[in-house]
């Protein structure tokens, strides 16, 4: 069987298997670098060079099966802690159940840190953190800040139908205007090969090397076991690389830093592996 | 008793519709001479086509005392497409539209500011799929939240959270894999044109056939048996969008005080629409000839039979609401 480190996605640019690749590569930009996991143990035996990222993000953005517990919550804040950063806590898009979890690490978090950001990917967690958690920094996630991520786009010829794929929410001054009198403090995209720069008078994180297209309420494991590093590749004709089918959602791959390195972002999340 | 809405592209279904049990309308507008479609509906014949074809609709069903309740729900509108889409709403409040049905927060958030004559409906789009996702879209003035598919215990959570809402489920029609209003593969292009990009664009990328490999990335549980079983599950379940059916669970819909149930799907062909119509009318009766559901979700299964010449297993929507390990 393939594996992933194997396959080659845009200009035969293959995955940075190591966070070390990432950061050596990304030094020329000068923007924040955060690493993202959804587990503690990532954290252990130095396996992520915490000491060379700005900032930690913790947490999920699609599957509330995998939402951290309080006791992952408190290892990740101890290491984030002995390195010295920060910590993001990242919660998914869900049921009530979810919401319920969530709001509950987010309370954990507020406790031990009241003014820590916090990335909703649901409007229900977003209600949350503005009605009962106004001294945390609301963060939309990149399943809020919707933007038009189909990969085929890329084979589109004409310019013009190709540049109204390069739109995202953040051109809807009603939409950016609302959402910073709620209270928002930053908002999350993702590193569109197609996108233009944008500068919604907020600060923008731009989510790195994986692009979150579709996400679904089915997962492709059995029985929500643990999620195994099985993936499945999408290849079609319109599709310059292949598209990856992990658990419940679906990516592309952009290994260009050609946007972040534009000045319209002060960050860079680095997936440490593939989003859950 | 809880009520059925379902879609029309033009008048002369109205009357038809009405006759067979319908008690709401929706639809779509055309977008005529732009590229993009304005709600999610690439094909001009899954909408209406034009404001003279829309005033016979709200005619014909408000004569009939049905409302109308028209469609924009993209997921996100920029700020030109909020002016394309806000010119079309002036009008359609002029002809007297019930309601609009609306996903984007800043399409919602110009309603508000501005006032609209209409009443709102949240999309299934908006993907507010718990209580507290609508609590937020309430400060936009929602009167009736339209689920995304979700499990009954999570219905159940919602209409106790939210007594004075009105809940819409989707209860029988096209079913997307993926969470619709999550979903950024493109729903936009409408029309062909060879020089601008390839008609597949046009196609929904959960109708693709892609060539499949499976990868490992360090999984010891890969072997062929693991890797044939994940395979089934995804071309059966995960990716091709397909028909699907909750009307078994009309009976508990009904029991929990939903207010409506939808018949999905502004490309359904007349006579798919009729059967649908007459499927889901018969279905929404029987909740009141039966006492409980184990009888109740027989008769539909043999109703479902009847009415579409095959077994309802291979449509029916599974998902339960799930709870946190």
């Amino acid at each position: 069987m393939t594996r992933l480190d194997e396959v080659d996605f845009h200009e035969k640019d293959r995955l940075p298997k190591k966070a070390r690749a990432f950061l050596d590569e990304a030094a020329v930009v000068e923007v924040e670098k955060a690493v993202m996991t959804g587990l503690a143990a990532d954290l252990e035996d130095g396996k992520i060079p915490l000491a060379d990222f700005d900032r930690l993000y913790f947490g999920v953005e699609f599957c509330e099966e995998r939402l951290p517990s309080n006791a992952e919550l408190e290892e990740a804040l101890a290491a984030a802690g002995a390195a010295g950063k920060p910590l993001t806590l990242v919660t998914p898009l869900a049921l009530d159940p979810g919401i319920d979890a969530a709001a509950e690490l987010i309370a954990a978090l507020h406790s031990r840190e009241p003014g820590a950001e916090v990335v909703a990917n649901d409007y229900g967690v977003l209600h949350i953190l503005l009605k009962d958690f106004p001294s945390m920094k609301a963060t939309l996630g990149r399943v809020l800040a919707r933007q038009k991520k189909d990969p085929r786009i890329q084979s589109i010829p004409d310019e013009k139908v190709k540049a109204y794929f390069s739109a995202s929410v953040l051109d809807s001054p009603p939409f950016v205007d609302f959402i910073k009198r709620a209270g928002a403090a930053r908002v999350e995209i993702d590193n569109l090969p197609h996108a233009a720069p944008v500068s919604p008078g907020l600060p923008v994180s731009l989510h790195f090397p994986y692009i979150f297209i579709t996400t679904s309420r089915h997962c492709v494991g059995k029985k929500c076991a643990p999620c195994g590093d099985v993936h499945f590749l999408l290849r079609h004709s319109l599709l310059s690389a292949p598209i990856i089918f992990h658990r419940r959602s679906q990516f592309s791959v952009n290994t260009s830093l050609a946007l972040a390195a534009t000045g319209a972002f002060d960050r860079i999340v680095y997936h440490y592996r593939m989003p859950t | 008793m809880i009520k059925t809405a379902i879609s029309v592209s033009d008048a002369r279904e109205v009357k038809a519709l009405a006759e067979l049990g319908a008690d709401e309308f929706y639809c779509g507008m055309n977008h005529p001479g732009h590229v993009f479609a304005l709600n999610r509906r690439e094909m001009p014949h899954g909408n209406v086509d034009g404001m003279d074809e829309m005033r016979a609709i709200i005619e014909s069903a408000h004569e009939l005392g049905r409302p109308v309740h028209v469609t924009f729900n993209k997921t996100f509108y920029t700020g030109a497409e909020l002016d394309h889409a806000v010119e079309l709403i002036g009008p359609l409040e002029e002809l007297g539209v019930d309601s609009l049905i609306v996903s984007d927060v800043g399409l919602l958030e110009t309603l508000r500011s501005r006032g609209t004559a209409a009443r709102i409906h949240l999309s299934s789009v908006a993907a507010a799929m718990n209580s507290r996702a609508i609590a937020f879209h309430r400060r936009f003035g929602v009167a009736r939240a339209i689920l995304p598919r979700m499990g009954l215990d999570d219905v159940r959570r919602i209409r106790r959270e939210h007594p004075d809402i009105e809940l819409e489920v989707l209860a029988l029609g096209w079913f997307c894999p993926n969470l619709d209003g999550i979903c950024s593969f493109q729903h936009d292009l409408i029309g062909f044109d060879d020089e601008a990009y390839d008609r597949e664009m046009l196609n929904n990328a959960c109708l693709l056939e892609y060539d499949i490999e499976m990868v490992n990335d360090g999984d010891a549980r890969a072997d062929a048996t693991y890797a044939a079983g994940i395979e089934e599950r995804y071309s059966n379940v995960l990716v091709r969008m397909s028909a699907a059916c909750e009307a078994c669970h009309v009976f508990d819909l009904a029991d929990m005080g939903v207010d409506v149930v939808k018949i999905v799907g502004r490309l359904l062909n007349p006579a798919q629409k009729t059967g649908c119509m007459k499927f889901m009318r018969t279905v929404v009766d029987m909740t009141a000839e039966h006492k409980s559901k184990p009888a109740f979700a027989r008769a539909v299964k043999a109703l479902f039979k009847e009415s579409f010449g095959f077994d309802c297993g291979a449509n029916c929507f599974l998902t339960r609401g799930r709870k946190r390990k």
